[in-house]
């Protein structure tokens, strides 16, 4: 069994302070490690994510957080997957601890994704995150390629433009009952229909922000008498699809997703319509309905969206965080910071304004890097 | 206290294999993999096929794309096409097309980024 004894996230925002990622990591690590009643020494192996050195300046990078945390002579390393960092970071924690290799594993992850670097700098390195020969060469932006595939997922399940609007709304109005999350923004349809076009259909406001900050969750065998509540991992999966759009057989479509859950759920021997709230990557406000779709958590999203099931009071919330459009998006915390929510909601440890009141059994986190093409997803159980 | 940091990274790259293919883009050329055990051509180039070959051989294809989806917005203008003659489809660069115009033809791209263009067929 793989327990989250420690979990914790950051303010997701654009820092102004003059802190550096580095003090964000020491802060959520600590909060982490305090709940979940071990001592520094107890940790056997550190996994950090960040998606790229080109944000944080700092190479190798696991074995410098390792001293700034004085967890001395420890395993350590890094994961990178794109957006999906954080969360193979988190699988490689739990394949740690049930191979015995490790008892207690701390994983954080963290980017100064907004505050080191212009945003166009951002932009045109994020153009490298895609195939680099084909996409990179051809300074060809992630929204556009998010927003081609969109154009495909719409035309194919008649998804409209007050869809779009609307999850927009529904996320960031959870990101206005969420204390650390980025964007608390209260939006009309017209506000967002109104905004920039970057590359349609995506306009500015269905976009997520670049975000700094951190998340961390400390992983153990083991529970003490005080961790009881602790929620447990059950299910890891992930798969990837071809990086270049063009090549695949559905473009609208997140294969990998659909990969990366059936390993998850098989794994942990639940179905997906036994998952009681999700965590999914909503880089871009369409991008939820693909992931929804793609991991089965519903028969008809479309229709279920408009029922509300999805929404916070739903039967099936789905970012209630505000997700990245409205908590969020430093980009090597992300998979880390969904799983630390899901343990929050399932522990009921969640923000007051947010918390479900009827917890639910199973909780998934969902990330990917690419569109849609480097997948990852964690199966989280409540043991309450 | 923030500092400014500037790096000035100048990389040096080299292609291998997709060397051909870059090339090709440079002049305003399309150059495909077709491989041999299938027959599919794909563009940009898979070195191994979705069969499973490893085997192909380069293929010029006339250079004549037509467009399925476009998006355009601040970031600038781009498809989804398909070349004629090739298995896979493509996401290209469009310049001077209008929302009508579905046909487009490469051009040559810089040599510092060589990269698949689309101008509408038969304009200037």
């Amino acid at each position: 069994m793989v327990y989250v004894t420690g979990y914790h996230l950051t303010d997701y925002n654009r820092r102004k302070d003059s802190s550096s990622f580095r003090d964000w990591v020491s802060e959520t690590f600590e909060v982490s490690l305090t709940m979940s009643e071990l001592d520094r020494h107890d940790i056997d192996t550190l996994i950090i994510s960040s998606e790229s050195d080109f944000f944080t300046l700092q190479l190798n990078p696991s074995a410098v957080i390792a001293d700034d945390l004085g967890l001395t002579n420890v395993e350590a390393f890094r994961v990178e997957g794109g957006g999906a960092s954080g969360q193979l970071a988190i699988h490689q924690g739990v394949k740690s601890i049930l191979s015995s290799s490790s008892k207690n594993v701390a994983v954080i992850g963290f980017d100064p994704s907004a505050s080191q670097l212009p945003s166009e700098t951002i932009k045109k390195l994020y153009s490298y995150s895609f195939d680099a020969l084909t996409d990179g060469m051809n300074e060809v932006t992630a929204t556009s390629i998010y927003a081609l595939s969109m154009q495909i997922f719409m035309e194919t399940t008649g998804l409209g433009e007050n869809d779009l609007a609307d999850v927009t709304i529904n996320n960031r109005n959870n990101a206005c009952l969420n204390p650390r999350a980025h964007l608390k923004l209260n939006h009309t349809r017209d506000e967002i229909k109104n905004s920039p076009i970057i590359a349609s259909p995506y306009r500015r406001l269905h976009c997520s922000p670049l975000s700094d900050g951190a998340a961390s969750v400390i992983l153990s065998k083991n529970i003490s008498s005080r961790r009881k509540t602790a929620p447990s991992i059950i299910g890891i999966g992930s798969a990837t699809d071809r990086v270049n759009l063009g090549y695949r057989n559905e473009l609208g479509e997140f294969i990998a997703k659909t990969l990366a859950i059936k390993k998850a759920c098989k794994m942990a021997q639940i179905r997906p319509n036994e998952i009681g709230l999700a965590e999914v990557y909503d880089a871009y406000a369409g991008a939820q309905f693909q992931a929804i779709r793609a991991l089965n958590l519903s028969l008809d999203f479309l229709k279920d969206f408009r029922d509300g099931v999805f929404n916070s009071d739903g039967s099936l919330p789905v970012n209630i965080s505000g997700g990245l459009m409205g908590q969020g998006a430093p980009a090597g915390a992300i998979g880390v910071g969904q799983t630390a929510s899901c343990a929050m909601l399932l522990e009921g440890n969640y923000h007051d304004k947010l918390q479900m009141s009827k917890i639910p059994k199973y909780a998934l986190a969902d990330t990917h890097g690419g569109v849609g093409t480097l997948s990852a997803v964690s199966i989280l159980e409540s043991n309450i | 206290m923030i500092i400014s940091k500037k790096l000035d990274l100048c990389y040096r790259l080299s292609f291998g294999k997709m060397t051909k293919w870059l090339e090709g883009l440079m002049k305003g050329q399309a150059f495909a993999l077709k491989c041999e055990n299938c027959k599919k051509v794909s563009f940009p180039p898979q070195k191994i096929c979705l069969c499973g070959s490893k085997k192909n051989n380069w293929l010029k294809l006339s250079g004549v794309a037509d467009v399925k989806y476009k998006t355009k917005g601040n970031d600038g203008n781009f498809a989804i096409a398909k070349f004629r003659g090739a298995s896979t489809s493509s996401i290209v660069k469009l310049q001077n097309f209008n929302d009508q115009e579905t046909v487009g033809e490469i051009i040559s791209s810089k040599k510092s980024s060589p990269s698949m263009i689309l101008k509408p067929k038969g304009k200037n």
